[in-house]
């Protein structure tokens, strides 16, 4: 039932050139003998909400939180400026100006942002 | 939705607006807020004593130093009189290595994130408590006004 928000997720991601699996990976899955891509996304989904009316669904909210990793400072501060408009367009709602994460290396950096979409049966 | 929308702050401080229970028990001429205080500092202690059992195991624990971040008092401070806001601080103290439990909470490319501050929250509920004990105790207060 529904849509999978994840996969159109990742495909809006794949038009801005980063690839499934390479540079689009789920957080907490890159093995640990394996180099950082220069720039990619991470997401992971915590937690998906339904709602019921009637005993029967009718709609669900994806929460999913998107990180962004990068050696390039500048385009971990840039990136979300030009995805938000694209998420926004595309039904996603983008939740504030986004927060830095933690990265496993040193000469990477990261930024977050939490996004929900609303998928309505 | 508001409700769901709260579990994606990143503060690590669990706040909760209690204004309108608040202005309920005001509003039957007596000052609760002590009280509520007292109530709302008793459920930051078991946020407390459960983000202390979620930090201390699984295969995150190595050197205790995030357990040992975690603030042993959960100050309660009335942050707007006139809204009746009433917060509690509970969690890790940044400076003295809690910083790492946002990597747990959050996670990294190479590792999973381990939440011990979402599934704490989700454990005690802590609003939920609040605002049975609070509308209890507005309950109570009511029925006694009408005898």
């Amino acid at each position: 039932m529904g849509i999978d928000v994840k996969d159109k997720l990742i495909k809006l991601i794949e038009t801005l050139g980063y690839v499934e699996g390479d540079t689009i990976i789920l957080q907490g899955t890159l093995g640990a003998d394996d180099a950082y891509p220069a720039s990619f996304f991470t997401f992971f989904n915590p937690e998906t909400v339904e709602l019921y009316a009637d005993n029967v669904p009718y709609k669900a909210f994806w929460y999913i939180e998107l990180n962004y990793y990068s050696n390039d400072p500048t385009s971990v501060n840039t990136i979300f400026e030009t995805l938000k408009p694209l998420l926004k367009s595309n039904g996603f709602k983008v939740e504030g100006k986004g927060f830095d994460v933690p990265s496993d290396e040193p000469e990477w950096t990261g930024r977050g942002i939490n996004i929900i979409y609303e998928d309505i049966y | 939705m508001k409700g769901n929308a709260k579990k994606f702050r990143q503060s690590g401080v669990l706040d909760y607006d209690f204004g309108k229970l608040i202005n309920g028990l005001e509003s039957l001429g007596e000052d609760y807020n002590k009280e509520i205080k007292n109530t709302i500092k008793e459920v930051a202690e078991e946020v407390r004593l459960e983000l202390k059992k979620q930090v201390s195991k699984g295969q995150h624990y190595y050197s205790g130093q995030v357990k040992k971040s975690l603030q042993n008092k959960n100050e309660v401070k009335v942050e707007n009189p006139w809204s009746g806001k009433i917060t509690a601080e509970v969690g890790f103290k940044r400076s003295e290595g809690g910083a790492v439990a946002y990597w747990l909470e959050r996670g990294t490319p190479r590792m999973p994130a381990y939440r011990i501050i979402s599934k704490s929250a989700k454990k005690v509920d802590a609003q939920q408590i609040l605002s049975k004990q609070v509308s209890d105790k507005l309950l109570k207060q009511w029925n006694k006004g009408r005898k």
